[in-house]
């Protein structure tokens, strides 16, 4: 699972420097165009407005990744960290959210990638050292992603629902995002329906 | 797009975002930003970055191709040490080590991140440059001057989370958690969040009949435990079928408050209500129902309680159905205490410790503050958290109020006395000096039923299986009185069958509580106590004389025509119950008998009173989920049928709910036994 991951990661991140080194720019009706351009000039005024706009959509789209209100708040401050850099390298061929969202499966996959190692190792220390209490689950918004189909998806098939069906995306864009070709993205939604639609009888026996 | 939107209505709807963390990426990234263009404004350089641009410009040359060799070599073996010996202290399995040493060695990510090399230990030989830390820094990086790797979002937040946001962390490690759960890679590395299959029970078989002619003397100990309901109750909601052991048919009826005519005065502390109707499941036979109703102390004239918590906090525990219930569950019963009551808390967890010193319960808020703070790790010393406890209980001894030590856990006692008798003649001991033992039982899946059951009959308390905080409510507030204030103990019962209309009778449950015939008069034979307001029913499925027999006659026996002693007085009466009983002080035993007469019969089974129809209800469904022996054809949507028509007014709605649990297993019981 991790090495697939990890390779739609890379895929991705290759996809958005393509995009910045084309430096085609087809006029795209993108509200977020001109804001975009006073942030990558210096204009500090424009990036927090930014940032302000679109911070509720990462956080949405990086919790339904994750499920995690703790992991969604750190991948959301690392994208807005990112975007200082990144944003330069935005050349306008998408929309600037169908191209921020791309940034956010990409953070997503890096971030689940260091949890499976270090974090854990943190955590648990911090544990150990009877620094930080052990989970009491009160976490109800876990509990419902959880119990929902996402949670059973694996990463790939689960970045292509939550952009297409949570984020509206059509599937040209999500392709664009996520660095795939426009079928993939129609193959990946066609096998996530069918294992949704069949999942209480096929996983039954996987899941628990 | 709404071809998608079949699959946008099964996503989750996301948590908002916390205002104070959006404002704190905000400002982080606006100060980054700054950073970056205050720096492109000034064309200012650190010296680091120069460095590092050219180090990675500079062809590498044979010597120095050995270099970062050698030092991923050290910083992967460093990362392997520091990996290895957490896993081994978390008890991981060694797959999560290769995981690292994978990833460190193909350099995916900026690994050993300046965060986390704080919490590893020096290295051995200092003459060792520290791995790693310079040289994964600067390359990554690659933006200009003071920016810190993407990681710094997680460095930042570990060190602001160890110590100031407790209870963030705790998310944090919840998720952990649950998030081995859709990933089937990292799934097996993490405990299994519930353990399954592990609950043990003390299966007996159901009662057969008995053929009055031979013994015509039934002897059980009352049995005011609910335990059993509930577990069944957390396993159907689960769509599995509890398994036929953990099914205690009498625990099930007892488990429903029935409206019986109650005593008037606490010397003679019970009442008995019977009725004899036909049998539902199985033509020409009949139940006989014998319902006790013990009196109910009055709320201000009830004694003081001394109460001692004696509360697991093992990591077991650590699930949301355990600790958090269990906290839930004495907040609760701390609303029914008042001042003149006395709470003390002691946990056990590798070793037992006194959380909270006897307190006047009218103290909530330092109570709850304790409660609060409760934490689940370690193994179970069970044994010295029990002495430690009635030692507490001992010290704030009042001999006219109820002294009870309050036992939660979730199962076994796995380091200290683990030898189950010794710590059942502890309990016993403790008993005769009057300190009672009740324990509330939570979780599921190590839940140890035979040994908590056994624990709470030698203490002389009840043993309840909180599964849900209703049921918390149920035992803890609503029946806080009858749990905590006993009106009699050593409670037996005895029913004598007259031969001359009963052939055959059989008890419905109490196999674990059955007693010899002479027990019951013997005053040293331990027995259940019953608290205030409790009620009992036990149900007898007969025979009577000329019905549907289950065993024929011996063709060597002489068929006696003399049937016993019966007069012509009593010749029609069905039964005689007896019920002996000690009042809570009192070391003699006093007696109350009822006949089973031809009064208290009905003709009908509609006819039978609403109580007696719906046990006979709850009887026959514990019967079905023991594997319906005696149920005949008799089915779940016979259950249902009968329960619901004797419903009743049912004001906490257990009925009701009873009713869903009979559909539950109608539905797990068509499905096949895949899971536990």
């Amino acid at each position: 699972v991790s090495a697939t991951t990890s390779s739609e990661c890379v895929a991705t991140e290759s996809a958005a420097e393509a995009h910045g080194d084309a430096g085609v720019a087809p006029a795209i009706l993108d509200p977020d165009r001109e804001l975009v351009e006073h942030a990558v000039a210096g204009d500090r005024g424009a990036f927090d407005l930014l940032l302000r706009r679109h911070y509720d959509r990462i956080h949405r789209v990086a919790w339904r990744l994750t499920g995690s209100r703790t992991e969604a708040q750190d991948i959301t401050q690392e994208v807005c960290c990112t975007l200082v850099e990144k944003i330069g390298s935005f050349r306008g061929e998408a929309k600037f959210t169908t191209w921020l969202m791309g940034v956010v499966v990409n953070a997503s996959c890096d971030h689940q990638r260091r949890w499976a190692t270090w974090s854990r190792v943190k955590d648990s220390l911090s544990v150990l050292a009877d620094l930080a209490r052990p989970p009491d689950g009160r976490d109800l918004y876990q509990r419902t992603w959880l119990a929902s189909g996402l949670a059973r998806l694996d990463p790939l098939l689960r970045n292509t629902v939550v952009l297409v069906a949570g984020e509206d995306m059509s599937h040209g864009e999500a392709a664009r995002a996520l660095g795939v070709a426009e079928s993939t993205v129609s193959w990946r939604m066609y096998e996530a329906r069918k294992r949704l639609s069949g999942r209480i009888l096929m996983e039954s026996s996987d899941v628990l | 797009m709404s071809s998608e939107q079949d699959l946008f209505v099964g996503l989750p709807e996301p948590p908002s975002p916390a205002p104070e963390a959006r404002q704190a990426a905000i400002e982080r990234a606006l100060g980054q930003f700054d950073a970056r263009h205050q720096a492109n404004r000034q064309a200012f350089r650190r010296p680091l970055r120069l460095m590092a641009k050219k180090a990675s410009s500079i062809p590498p040359s044979p010597g120095r191709f050995a270099m970062p060799r050698v030092r991923d070599l050290v910083a992967a073996s460093t990362v392997l040490l520091i990996a290895g010996s957490v896993a081994w202290l978390n008890d991981w399995s060694p797959r999560f080590a290769d995981h690292q040493v994978d990833i460190t060695s193909t350099r995916l990510a900026p690994v050993p991140q300046p965060g986390t090399t704080v919490t590893a230990p020096p290295p051995s030989n200092g003459s060792l440059p520290l791995p790693g830390t310079p040289m994964t820094v600067s390359p990554s990086s690659s933006g200009s001057v003071p920016q810190p790797p993407v990681g710094s979002g997680t460095t930042s937040r570990s060190n602001q989370q160890l110590l100031v946001e407790r209870e963030h962390s705790a998310r944090v490690a919840q998720d952990q958690l649950a998030r081995s759960e859709p990933r089937p890679g990292v799934r097996e590395i993490l405990p299994p969040a519930e353990p399954t299959g592990r609950d043990k029970f003390a299966g007996a078989q159901e009662n057969g009949f008995k053929i009055a002619r031979e013994t015509p003397v039934s002897t059980f100990s009352i049995d005011v435990d609910t335990a059993s309901y509930s577990f069944a109750r957390a396993s159907l909601n689960r769509n599995v079928l509890p398994q036929p052991a953990a099914v205690r048919t009498e625990e099930f009826i007892n488990y429903f408050p029935y409206g019986y005519a109650a005593p008037t005065t606490a010397t003679a502390p019970f009442r008995t209500t019977v009725a004899v109707f036909p049998n539902p499941w199985s033509q020409g036979r009949k139940i006989v129902q014998i319902g006790i109703k013990g009196y109910a102390v009055q709320p201000d004239t009830r004694p003081r309680a001394n109460l001692v918590f004696l509360i697991d906090t093992s990591g077991s525990m650590n699930a949301p159905n355990r600790l958090p219930l269990v906290k839930q569950s004495l907040s609760m019963l701390l609303t029914q205490l008042d001042g003149n009551d006395r709470v003390a808390i002691v946990t056990y967890a590798g070793r037992a410790g006194t959380a909270l010193e006897p307190t006047a319960a009218s103290d909530k808020a330092k109570i709850l503050g304790v409660i609060e703070r409760l934490e689940a790790s370690g193994s179970t010393a069970g044994a010295e958290g029990i002495r430690q406890a009635y030692a507490l209980a001992e010290q704030n001894f009042d001999p006219n109020g109820v002294n009870r030590v309050i036992l939660a856990t979730d199962g076994d006692f796995n380091v200290g006395i683990t030898d189950r008798n010794e710590l059942e003649g502890f309990i016993e001991r403790q008993r005769t000096k009057g300190i009672y033992l009740s324990v509330l039982g939570f979780g599921m899946g190590n839940y140890n039923d035979a040994l908590m059951q056994a624990l709470a009959q030698n203490g002389n308390g009840v043993a309840a299986y909180i599964d849900t905080i209703n049921e918390a409510r149920k035992v803890l507030v609503e029946e806080a009185t009858s749990n905590l204030i006993p009106i009699a103990k050593d409670v037996k019962i005895q029913v004598e069958f007259n031969p001359a209309t009963v052939a055959e009778y059989r008890l419905i449950g109490y196999e674990t509580r059955l007693l010899n015939k002479d027990d019951f008069a013997n005053d040293k034979v331990d027995a259940s106590d019953v608290g205030s307001g409790q009620t009992v029913t036990a149900l007898y499925e007969i025979v009577p004389v000329g019905g549907p027999r289950a065993t024929d006659d011996l063709r060597y026996r002489p068929q006696t025509t003399d049937i016993g002693g019966a007069d012509a007085a009593n010749a029609g009466e069905y039964a005689f119950v007896k019920i002996r009983y000690k009042l809570p002080k009192s070391d003699v035993s006093d007696l109350i008998s009822t006949p089973v007469d031809r009064a208290s019969e009905h003709a009908r089974f509609e006819d039978a009173p609403a109580d007696a129809r719906f046990a006979t209800s709850v009887a026959a469904f514990g019967e079905l989920l023991r594997g319906g022996r005696h149920t005949g054809r008799f089915g779940y949507d016979d259950v249902l049928s009968i329960a619901s028509a004797a419903r009743g007014e049912d004001p906490f709605g257990y009925r009701s709910e009873f009713l869903q649990l009979v559909r539950a297993a109608k539905t797990a019981s068509a499905l096949p036994a895949s899971r536990q």
